[in-house]
């Protein structure tokens, strides 16, 4: 079977080639370093099998990052592969580079010159470029299906010897005097054989107010703030209430075919409290999932992300990081998961790991539900501004931690930070549309099956005592007793109540089974939000929390505990078992921690009133500032009776 | 007292890092490529003769947002310290 390598620099079309020609769905955006991994499909081109690989983008056959080592290995080792290099035609002048590494190493090539831009800024006449590099070029464009059959065609044509004058065998390829002649080499075919024009690929007017030294920062939080106010309350929220009604009137009919035909027996509480209100009860979040993921693909899709990280570049060289992390920071708000991958586009290993292991801090969709149901029933109107400090208590934390980290057990050099800027890129409807489905797709997935499986093992746990009776929903039941061991932990943090020990311990399959699990200890069995938020407030609810700030001090909890089964598997397959296991230890720790002053702090308020508390707060703060200063001061003073700045007073 | 020539000549060359936002330069050398991101650097347009535009500084001055061959590259300013450039 004849196998066929994509190669190009990172945002060339890549993957949306591949997608066109394999028919595939692989996820892309307009930013550096969406595909992290090779991608293969077999797929018939031309009445031929032919194997598609995809590769992670890259400039040279030179490695800097984890997913460039990977590319570079598969072109590596398949040198005898057809390979088709994508190059983007707004960016010829730099992208031709790596089609000269291609040719020099043997590399059997076609190019396929991809048009990105309605626009077309740069003319390339295609057959003087070939003759000149003894090429095969075609030009295509891959959303469109334009120029797919012709390259096809080409594939399978006898491999040219390629034109290369200035080519040195002697030369080494990290010899900077090869770099300087290939570009020359460039430059002659861009001369030749293309008419181009002023256009720079990436500059926009809009980058003076976005870019701009004061305002870009507030712009994205702004930006951040109208994000979520959309997803969870003006649109988010109606959505969701809009949803839950039609699902209600679904699932009702068949909750009570249910109660009427099983009465009083286990099987009518294990399908309708269970299956069928566990199911429901997360499904009635759908629209505000989708939304949040239209919002990220929306910022992706834009070219906006690599602005943001532009921005966040000095932020997170402090604590070790690049700027390219806030990729994955702002993926972790979707999928902590997906999220978790995307950390192989730093250059250091230990940058690597500490990127990974900052996605589980992020509030990721999963946690959605237990921010709208249990906040709203206690914080009512006020709870926007609980779930945007939740946001960015996520991040504050992961900084801090990674600070940590960088100072102890990860330190790292400091990341080089080379990040092309894309150009602005209007949304299409139809892959915004495709995204959305398959976020919607995978959601409704995820709760029918690893939820409905949890749900019914939680069921099982919380019915039956340990002889196997039915005890229906509480009094002497397996969970009841785990419960009960587990809820003193607990008891610092002000939620000392063993269904929410429980639900949090089923919590770390998936974090919607925190929500549906609570829902199922107060016995609600059909799907309505608003429902179970009223049941949190009766004094008959299993589920008990005694006041605001221990529901406060839940939702951190819940923010920062241990992450899910599969972001664990994913850890665990990116940064390795022992990290895997260090993550978890100090996520709980951080968690117990944070939470526990979260709760004595917020209790404080409750008691004593804000302005008190605050004005403790800042005066230990002051004292704490005016120790350090002291201390520095006292260090440089007796350090020697002249300066003479050697610097260890800093240190 | 040659090599302190040479010293003195490196001393007062200005690198891409001293450039001002808005002004154009153009690569004159670059002082050491032992550094793989230098290198990279290079691999991305960095060549003598080549012509650069400073579009932009972050807030901390970390970061510089420069025009190179037709493409904007964001690029730390401690790697700019390398490359060799004089005013257009």
């Amino acid at each position: 079977m004849c196998e066929v390598l994509l190669v190009g620099n990172p945002n060339a079309g890549k993957t949306t080639l591949f997608n066109s020609l394999a028919m595939a769905d692989e996820h892309v955006g307009n930013w550096h370093g969406v595909t992290v991994e090779t991608k293969e499909k077999v797929v018939k081109l031309c009445g031929k099998e032919v194997k598609i690989v995809d590769t992670p983008g890259i400039y040279s056959l030179n490695a800097l990052s984890f997913e460039e080592e990977v590319s570079i290995n598969t072109i590596l080792k398949n040198k005898d592969k057809k390979i088709i290099n994508i190059c983007d035609q707004n960016t010829l002048k730099r992208s031709l580079y790596l089609t000269l590494c291609l040719l020099e190493q043997g590399c059997d090539v076609v190019v396929a010159i991809n048009q990105t831009t309605k626009k077309i800024y740069n003319k390339v006449d295609l057959q003087k470029m070939s003759q000149l590099l003894s090429v095969d070029i075609v030009e295509i464009n891959p959303q469109k299906q334009q120029g797919l059959k012709e390259l096809c065609e080409r594939l399978f044509l006898t491999k040219k010897r390629a034109n290369l004058p200035y080519f040195d065998k002697k030369l080494s390829k990290t010899d900077l005097n090869l770099v300087k002649e290939r570009y020359k080499f460039v430059d002659f075919l861009i001369d030749s054989a293309t008419k181009q024009t002023e256009f720079v690929y990436g500059q926009s007017k809009i980058d003076k107010v976005l870019l701009n030294k004061y305002l870009a920062i507030p712009i994205f939080f702004v930006m951040m703030a109208v994000v979520f106010y959309l997803t969870f309350f003006l649109i988010g929220g109606n959505l969701s209430k809009l949803f839950t009604e039609t699902l209600q009137v679904v699932v009702s009919p068949i909750s009570e075919f249910l109660e009427n035909k099983f009465y009083g027996s286990w099987v009518c509480d294990l399908f309708s409290v269970a299956v069928i209100g566990g199911f429901a009860t997360v499904l009635s979040f759908l629209p505000q999932v989708v939304l949040l993921f239209f919002f990220l693909t929306v910022l992706e899709e834009s070219g906006y992300m690599a602005r943001v990280a532009f921005v966040f570049e000095d932020l997170l060289s402090k604590v070790g990081l690049s700027g390219k992390s806030i990729y994955t920071v702002l993926m972790g708000f979707g999928c902590s998961t997906s999220a978790i991958m995307t950390a192989r586009t730093m250059d250091d290993k230990n940058a690597k790991i500490k990127t990974a292991l900052l996605c589980p801090y992020m509030s990721c969709s999963a946690k959605i539900p237990i921010y709208t149901v249990i906040g709203s029933a206690f914080f009512g109107a006020k709870n926007l501004w609980c779930i945007m400090g939740l946001y960015l208590l996520g991040i504050v934390v992961a900084i801090v931690v990674c600070k940590i980290y960088d100072k102890t057990i990860l330190k790292s050099d400091k990341q080089t930070f080379i990040l092309e800027f894309p150009s602005y890129r209007s949304l299409s409807a139809k892959k915004v549309a495709k995204t959305l489905l398959k976020n919607a797709k995978h959601f409704v997935v995820k709760v029918g099956s690893v939820m409905v499986a949890t749900n019914v093992i939680v069921w099982v746990l919380s019915s039956f005592s340990f002889s196997f009776r039915y005890v229906a929903l509480g009094g002497e039941s397996m969970l009841e007793w785990f419960g009960k061991i587990l809820s003193p932990i607990f008891s610092p943090l002000g939620f000392d109540n063993w269904a929410i020990a429980s639900a949090l311990l089923a919590g770390v399959v998936a974090k919607e089974v925190v929500v549906s699990s609570i829902a199922m200890f107060n016995g609600i069995d059909v799907s309505a939000t608003g429902l179970i938020s009223q049941s949190l407030l009766l004094s008959s609810s299993v589920v008990h929390f005694s006041g605001k700030s221990a529901v406060l001090s839940f939702l951190v909890f819940c923010l920062l505990y241990v992450p899910c089964l599969s972001s664990i598997a994913m850890l665990r397959e990116e940064v390795g078992k022992k990290w895997t296991l260090i993550a978890i230890a100090v996520q709980i720790f951080v968690a117990y921690a944070v939470s526990f002053v979260i709760y004595n702090i917020s209790f404080a308020v409750e008691i004593f009133g804000f302005f008190a508390v605050f004005a403790v707060i800042l005066s230990f703060f002051c004292i704490f500032c005016a120790i350090f200063v002291l201390k520095k001061r006292l260090k440089k003073r007796f350090c020697g009776k002249n300066c003479d700045n050697c610097g260890k007073c800093k240190r | 007292m040659n090599n302190l020539f040479c010293l003195k000549i490196v001393y007062y060359m200005k690198t891409l890092d001293k450039v001002k936002k808005g002004k154009w330069c153009k690569i004159t050398g670059i002082i050491s490529v032992e550094d793989k991101a230098v290198f990279r650097l290079c691999e991305m347009g960095f060549v003598d003769g080549e012509k650069i535009k400073v579009q932009a500084i972050s807030p901390a001055k970390k970061v510089m947002l420069l025009q190179v061959r037709g493409v904007v590259l964001s690029v730390r300013v401690d790697l700019l310290k390398n490359v060799q450039v004089q005013d257009v």
